[in-house]
């Protein structure tokens, strides 16, 4: 989520009128999230987040993409969308390593608070790895609980 | 013709004999069953229609069937088979290319749509292979026909040792080969697959060119993502020429990026034609050269044997101050310059150093020449005259004459080298004059 406009905050650098109704149109499409229902299963509680991960994961993206894929944005600008928190920070960090490129969400990688046993979560395990290690070559998961990443590794 | 006798299982699993004909059925094997199922074979082979041959050695002949098998025609015998064990045409046909063959197998397979030009390729192939070794051949043509006959008989033998067996077995047999087909047919079309992948790069650009072309006609907007702007072209027909999602988001980004740098370019280099047309005009824009001021502060300072750089800065601190040189150069830069400049000072006089910056110019006179620019500003200038009375004017001159020789756009080379510093404002600029005298009579 972006900060809250007040008197206070600075104003946009040049060049954010061109990224404006990109941003905009993250901002409707977050709404619309915001405003559905969940499922009230139990099966289905961690789902809820899924899709608000998803979008800003999406739109961190491309941030990160404007600025250094494209160079379409100038620095400045792009401290201001990072000081704004248009992007997570923590997590182009991330992905600015390697191994680490297409990282979902951050939560997948800490080993320390995860449930599943101190280890990080299956969605950063590339395909080959899950089909070799698999009985039958069929690969059972589909999502991961954190943030409904399908898989995220660097060689998929 | 139907085969008369028929193999049939009882129940319990033994084989008897029925023939259609008379009615007859036995437990015994009938003593015409084995020649029956022999010319049942053959009609079989022969029935399927071959869809092209290719010649190897010693007469024989290797025929593509329509069904996509491969059976060999031996000598003038006629009649195919599905081994050969002639040992030139194996050669022959190990060395051929199983790539095009398999296409040619694969063409064959098409009815009436065959692969004329692989089938000529592989011909050609063929025929280099058969024909430099031909001597080689002739020479062993009186060896090989012994074993070619023999090998002859010995398929004969196979096929019959082969076929001989219950109608069942035989089955079998046709279908595991059937299936080893079909692999194998598998295999060349996965092959063909990527074959057509790395071949159709060609088709691939040409489709990028038709994708990307359609991006301005529906003005995406370069600094949007793709998930949005794909929305935009998702009717239009040309948007399914790239297969994959991820490849289109591929060229949408390519574009943005250079829709991106080409605004950027386009505004820098606005800019940076404003400012030359600003800047010409005005005499005061005259870039100085790197160590233009370092070296002034040099000639004007005392130096004795024993001068270092830092007595150098500690005794001209209000030059250094005046003429900014922290801005340009930091400290180690200004250091190692100066003590460069000073070896010079402190070995040579005057006329030495003098001599020194003409051999560099003369030294580098190709590329002044190139550089050489304004000569109708040269000829303006007082060259033959006195140099004027100011030290202003005089290093206003100076830096004119370097603009003319461009020095901060060819002749850049020039202004790193430390004997291009040996002198002072003063006699550098008389040097430099004399120096452009000589360029401006070949003019």
């Amino acid at each position: 989520m972006p900060r809250i406009k007040t008197k206070r905050t600075k104003a946009a650098p040049e060049g954010f009128d061109k990224i404006q109704p990109t941003l905009a149109d993250f901002d409707l499409r977050l709404k619309e999230v915001h405003s559905e229902q969940g499922s009230k299963l139990a099966a289905k509680a961690n789902e809820g987040t899924w899709k608000i991960l998803q979008l800003t994961h999406e739109r961190s993206r491309y941030i990160f993409d404007l600025f250094y894929k494209r160079k379409a944005i100038s620095k400045e600008l792009y401290e201001w969308l990072l000081r704004e928190k248009y992007a997570d920070k923590m997590l182009i960090a991330k992905w600015k390593k390697r191994g680490y490129e297409k990282l979902c969400c951050l939560r997948c990688i800490q080993s320390s608070e995860s449930s599943s046993e101190g280890h990080t979560c299956i969605c950063r395990v590339p395909r080959s790895v899950l089909e070799k290690n698999s009985k039958d070559g069929v690969v059972t998961f589909t999502r991961c609980t954190h943030c409904g990443c399908s898989g995220c590794a660097s060689s998929d | 013709m139907a085969r008369l006798w028929r193999e049939y299982k009882t129940p319990d699993g033994s084989k008897y004999y029925y023939n259609i004909e008379s009615k007859q059925s036995t437990r015994e094997r009938p003593s015409d069953f084995a020649e029956q199922e022999l010319d049942g074979k053959k009609r079989k082979l022969q029935q399927t229609k071959v869809a092209c041959s290719l010649d190897l050695a010693n007469n024989s002949k290797l025929s593509i069937c329509q069904d996509g098998s491969r059976r060999f025609k031996l000598g003038d015998s006629g009649t195919l088979q599905e081994e050969i064990g002639d040992e030139e045409s194996l050669n022959i046909l190990s060395q051929s290319d199983e790539q095009k063959l398999k296409r040619l197998v694969r063409s064959g397979k098409k009815k009436g749509e065959f692969d004329t030009q692989v089938h000529e390729e592989v011909l050609k192939h063929l025929e280099t292979l058969t024909n430099p070794p031909e001597k080689a051949a002739e020479e062993k043509g009186q060896e090989s026909d012994f074993p070619s006959s023999n090998s002859e008989s010995s398929a004969e033998d196979h096929i019959v040792a082969g076929y001989s067996t219950s109608e069942e077995e035989s089955d079998n047999e046709v279908q595991s080969l059937d299936e080893v087909h079909s692999e194998s047919e598998a295999q060349t079309e996965n092959e063909l697959h990527k074959e057509n992948f790395s071949s159709g790069s060609s088709s691939d650009l040409e489709n990028k060119e038709i994708f990307t072309s359609m991006f301005p006609l529906y003005s995406l907007d370069p600094f949007s993502t793709w998930n949005m702007q794909s929305k935009k072209l998702q009717d239009d027909p040309r948007f399914y020429k790239v297969g994959k999602d991820s490849v289109r988001e591929q060229y949408f980004e390519e574009w943005c990026t250079r829709q991106c740098n080409n605004s950027k370019s386009t505004d820098d280099y606005v800019n940076e034609s404003e400012l030359d047309s600003e800047s010409e005009p005005d005499s005061d824009r005259l870039e100085p050269t790197k160590y233009h001021y370092l070296s002034h502060i040099v000639s004007k300072a005392t130096i004795k044997p024993e001068t270092l750089a830092k007595d150098i800065r500690a005794e001209q601190k209000t030059l250094f101050r005046q003429f900014k040189i922290k801005n340009s150069l930091d400290k180690k830069a200004q250091e190692a310059f100066i003590s460069k400049i000073l070896f010079y000072y402190k070995k040579l006089d005057h006329n030495q150093r003098v001599d020194v910056f003409e051999k560099l110019l003369d030294s580098k006179s190709r590329s002044i020449e190139l550089g050489l620019r304004h000569t109708n500003k040269l000829k303006d200038m007082p060259l033959h005259g006195d140099l004027p009375e100011k030290p202003f004017a005089i290093e206003t001159l100076l830096l004119e004459l370097e603009d003319c020789i461009d020095i901060h756009g060819l002749n850049k080379s020039i202004q790193t080298e430390v004997q291009y510093y040996v002198l002072g404002i003063k006699p550098k600029t008389i040097a430099m004059k004399k120096c452009l005298q000589n360029y401006e009579s070949k003019v």
